[in-house]
């Protein structure tokens, strides 16, 4: 989790001191002036600390518990490096005065240097319900969420560091790091509506956002929304036009929208930044597979195996090539290699099983159909959940009455 | 060079020859690689004196009925030569129904009916007289001659029953289910008829879509207003086809258990054809959400189902789809039954051709069709060659589903129009909607599609339905000079029908096959004559018809541009297997 530094720490306090609530006095009897309070933070923000306790000493001497007074002395403390009695001074500060919500930042503050979290947390989301324009609270809140959700995401714990970004949203709507991130973690959990949603917040506040860009296409694509992933791909590449990533999402999304030409040039186009890689070549291995020109496919297809010999989307492409030209022995082989690589390749099982019964091996052929079966029906699960076809076991609560 | 041209004066005989050898080329480069001839279909429904409007009766719980529509027949059911029309209607669905309802028809504006086609074109409604008002949610429609009496019989398929009318052959239809127990249960969809052991009689086979009730199941996004949608199909359990042994005297058996045909499907389509060109006709069940059947007639009574074995049970990545029409026929004139099922948006219609050998690739992008259909659903589906240049194209007829898509997926339309595809000589389709007239411009929430030459012009019609929405009659009016014939075959010891018979047409350009059927599409029965076109061949060298009692019978030399009436003869030809 990152926290702040002391010296980060002490800086920020610095910045406290010039936010904090002495400007805004609090009418009551027997108050000191606010303008003798502003001196003593002014005293405090240039370092002159011996002073500025002198005259709050004074200052509580004939007001004894000026809930302001303790809580620019917690501050000198804490410049001072005195964490305990500052803790104990912020702590007289609100419980005195429960809705100064300079008490609670400062509280919140010290907590989160002395990496008490939770506590931190607690009193700075009170600093920030009783006044909601203190950036001080709200800038050290989002820090430490955003500190959490690194940690949550790096133990692979995305749904809590879903939670804790989507929190730190709140406190920061206009802050694109945020929206980035929660949009990427979103997408890593397939709740693609609001990464969709998040991304084009980013895309709002920096206009050309390229990871932003690239990742709201991806969830566009896992949408089946293909033509506006194409569209934030197409954007990609003009931005980072020597990306090679860039032109093969690009083709990728012209595949899918059946434009196979235009997808062709953006394959090759990325083939030519890049000439070692797998992808546009695999990408285009399948276009020709789709128009049945098997000595293209294959071609494409070795060149993409060259680059990653054991990927199993590429031996189970080239295991179609094998078995659209009846190479049935070759195929089986293919496929089976690919199943090494990846057991859950539905489309290897399906052709397997096709293959198994061209060779008339009928058992084998019912098994690998029938895993093929099971798998395309939790893809057709995932798809719709995807698409929040809400189902009756789901929208329990939503269920009308039934019929009478 | 003629005594007439040489007196035209030389330069104009130049110009003339040049003008020759440009048409030549033109011809030539046509004959090679193909023409986008556009179509020309016209809405003569008003013209022609048909006035319906299929009655979905929708509700706020989004019973899925409400969205399925009801079929079409074109069919000459009083012999008089002249194509008539049956239209299926619905029923009026309360809000809510309560679960094991049937609902049932209460008053005209839901009663099927029936237009007769009278010499002058016009129709004029016939149902009542006929008998033919129906009874409940009615959805498939077949043709069939079931009693072999020379009279066009119907099934009318429905939800939670269905109803046989027999032809009397004076006018009127008798409803005889329940003394020929075909009344069936469940929700009934496609249904066709098909002699599938060989008798002579036909069998009815009859799709059923799912175990579904009037439950009130929330489906859609409750978070948004106005949101709610038709439930999927995978939250109801499949439904196993049922199939109706004809036993003759009027009386059937259902056997699908018996049939080994009794698989749990969704079924939506049904479409017959003899895939592996043994003799025995094969069923083929458009199922949504799931693969689809392939069911092979073993020739002894019984079927085995050889769906994903076969290729055609997921498309080309091994992917279940939403099947709902369905053709079964030749595409690429190489002798042998291909397959086209139409699904959802998304999922690219379904094109399954024929290897010879048992087996079908799923040819939907090499064959053009994925790029036309990627943002299409289609229902209604046939192959007809409508410019008669001897290749069968293709009539889809569109909508989604879901009324409520455009909230979910703008780019997508629930109402679309239909979609004719020009076929390529067997190498691919090409869309020629855009320039095949007005109609292929209207936004339809189309559902049934029956195709036939309603005028005898020569040209194949089309009769569309809609879902809560009217028929449309649809005149082919493509200009075209190319011959044609349409073979009205008479089956003698095979069914009267001819149902199953496979024909073979020989001309100058090559051959053609067909199979006699009045099932494929959805839900609808069209003519059962078969026609081709021809091209420019204005005579055929050989008619081969392989008639299911397995009479082999060869015609030769015949004229074109007419209907051409054949009676199975006695015996074959001359020795020859199938």
């Amino acid at each position: 989790m990152r926290i702040s530094t002391s010296t980060s720490g002490l800086l920020l306090f610095a910045m406290i001191l010039l936010a904090s609530g002495v400007s805004r006095p609090q009418t009551a009897s027997r108050q000191p002036p606010s303008s003798q309070l502003q001196a003593v933070a002014q005293e405090i923000s240039t370092g002159r600390l011996d002073q500025a306790e002198k005259e709050l000493q004074t200052i509580l001497h004939s007001t004894p518990g000026e809930y302001r007074a303790l809580d620019l002395l917690g501050v000198i403390r804490v410049l001072q490096r005195q964490e305990t009695k500052a803790e104990e001074l912020f702590t007289q500060v609100v419980q005195k005065k429960p809705d100064f919500a300079p008490g609670h930042a400062h509280l919140g503050l010290l907590n989160m240097q002395m990496g008490r979290t939770q506590e931190a947390i607690r009193e700075l989301q009170e600093a920030v319900r009783l006044d909601p324009t203190r950036k001080d609270a709200v800038g050290a809140l989002v820090n430490i969420l955003q500190g959490q959700a690194q940690s949550a995401s790096e133990s692979g714990d995305w749904n809590n560091a879903l939670g804790l970004l989507r929190e730190a949203r709140k406190y920061a709507p206009d802050n694109p790091d945020i929206q980035y991130e929660f949009g990427l973690t979103a997408l890593r959990l397939s709740l693609l509506e609001d990464s969709i949603e998040a991304f084009q917040q980013v895309l709002q506040l920096r206009k050309h956002d390229a990871l932003a860009l690239y990742n709201l296409g991806r969830a566009f694509m896992e949408l089946s929304k293909f033509d506006e992933a194409r569209q934030q791909f197409a954007e990609y590449v003009r931005v980072r036009p020597d990306d090679p990533a860039g032109y093969c999402a690009l083709g990728m999304t012209l595949a899918a929208l059946e434009r196979t030409h235009e997808a062709r040039e953006q394959f090759e186009r990325s083939i030519a930044l890049a000439p070692t890689q797998s992808e546009s070549y695999y990408r285009l291995g399948l276009l020709d597979l789709e128009s049945k020109d098997y000595e293209a496919a294959s071609q494409n297809l070795r060149h993409a195996l060259a680059s990653s010999p054991k990927n199993a989307g590429v031996l189970t492409a080239l295991g179609k090539v094998e078995f659209e030209q009846k190479h049935y022995p070759e195929a089986a082989l293919l496929l089976q290699q690919a199943m090494a690589d990846d057991e859950s390749l539905r489309e290897a099982h399906y052709y397997l099983g096709l293959t198994f019964a061209r060779l008339g091996r009928k058992q084998e052929s019912t098994e690998q159909l029938e895993i093929a079966s099971r798998l395309e029906h939790e893809e057709a699960q995932h798809r719709r959940t995807l698409l929040r076809i809400a189902e009756p076991a789901a929208v329990g609560s939503q269920m009308l009455p039934a019929a009478k | 060079m003629t005594k007439r041209d040489s007196l035209l004066p030389k330069n104009v005989r130049a110009i003339r020859a040049l003008l020759i050898f440009n048409i030549l080329a033109i011809q030539c480069s046509g004959a090679l690689y193909g023409q986008n001839t556009p179509g020309h279909f016209i809405d003569a429904t008003q013209k022609l004196g048909i006035q319906f409007r299929q009655q979905a009766s929708p509700t706020s719980r989004k019973y899925l009925p409400e969205t399925m529509g009801s079929g079409v027949a074109l069919f000459d059911y009083d012999n008089d030569g002249r194509l008539d029309i049956f239209l299926g209607n619905g029923a009026p669905i309360d809000d809510p129904t309560p679960k094991r309802t049937i609902p049932k028809k209460t008053g005209p504006k839901y009663w099927n009916r029936l237009y007769h086609q009278k010499s002058d074109g016009t129709f004029e409604d016939v149902t009542e007289r006929a008998g033919l008002t129906g009874f409940g949610y009615s959805t498939g429609v077949a043709v069939g001659d079931y009693d072999n009496d020379g009279f066009e019989d119907l099934y009318v398929a429905g939800y939670g029953r269905g109803t046989l009318y027999h032809n009397k052959g004076d006018g009127t239809f008798t409803d005889v289910t329940d003394s020929a127990g075909v009344a069936g249960s469940g929700w009934m969809t496609s249904a066709a008829w098909i002699d599938y052991d060989n008798d002579g009689r036909l069998d009815l086979i009859v799709a059923r879509y799912m175990q579904w009730d009037f439950d009130d199941i929330f489906c859609g996004n409750p978070e948004k207003k106005d949101f709610r949608s038709y439930c999927h199909p995978d939250l109801f359990k499949p439904e196993s086809v049922l199939l109706f042994h004809n036993d003759g005297g009027g009386k059937f058996t259902e056997v699908a258990h018996r049939a080994g045909i009794d698989k749990p499907s969704k079924g939506l389509g049904v479409a017959i054809a003899d895939y592996d060109r043994d003799g025995w006709m094969d069923i083929l069940v458009a199922n949504d959400a799931m693969q689809q059947y392939l069911f092979h007639n073993r020739g002894d009574g019984t079927f085995e189902e050889v769906g994903l074995i076969s290729g055609a049970g997921l498309d080309g990545g091994g992917n279940s789809f939403s099947g709902m029409g369905v053709d079964f026929s030749d595409y690429n004139n190489d002798g042998w039954p291909d397959i086209i099922i139409t699904d959802l948006a998304h999922q690219r219609f379904a094109l399954f051709t024929n290897l010879k050998d048992g087996t079908f690739d799923y040819s939907t992008s090499a064959r053009g069709l994925a790029a036309i259909s990627l943002l299409h659903s289609g229902w209604g589906v046939r192959f007809l060659d409508y410019d008669n240049d001897g290749w069968k194209d293709l009539l889809i007829v569109q909508s989604h589903v879901m009324d409520t898509i455009e909230i979910t997926e703008p780019n997508l339309r629930y109402r679309e129009p239909p979609s004719l595809l020009h076929n390529e000589r067997g190498k691919k389709f090409e869309n020629v909607s855009e320039a095949s007239g007005d109609v292929f411009h209207q936004q339809w929430a189309a559902r049934g599609l029956a195709i036939g030459d309603i005028d005898n012009d020569g040209r194949v019609d089309a009769v569309v339905t809609s879902n809560d929405g009217p028929a449309w009659l649809l005149l082919n009016r493509t200009e075209t000079s190319n011959h044609w014939i349409t073979l009205n075959l008479v089956g003698v010891k095979s069914n009267r029908d001819a149902i199953g018979a496979l024909v073979r047409v020989v001309t100058s350009a090559g051959e053609q096959f067909s199979t006699v059927t009045t099932t494929g599409s959805y839900q609808s029965s069209s003519d059962k004559r078969l026609h081709f076109g021809l091209g420019a061949a204005d005579s055929i060298g050989e008619i081969e018809i392989h008639w299911p009692s397995g009479i082999r019978q060869v015609l030769t030399n015949q004229k074109v541009d007419m209907v051409l009436t054949i009676t199975e003869p006695a015996e074959s030809s001359s020795k020859a297997g199938r």
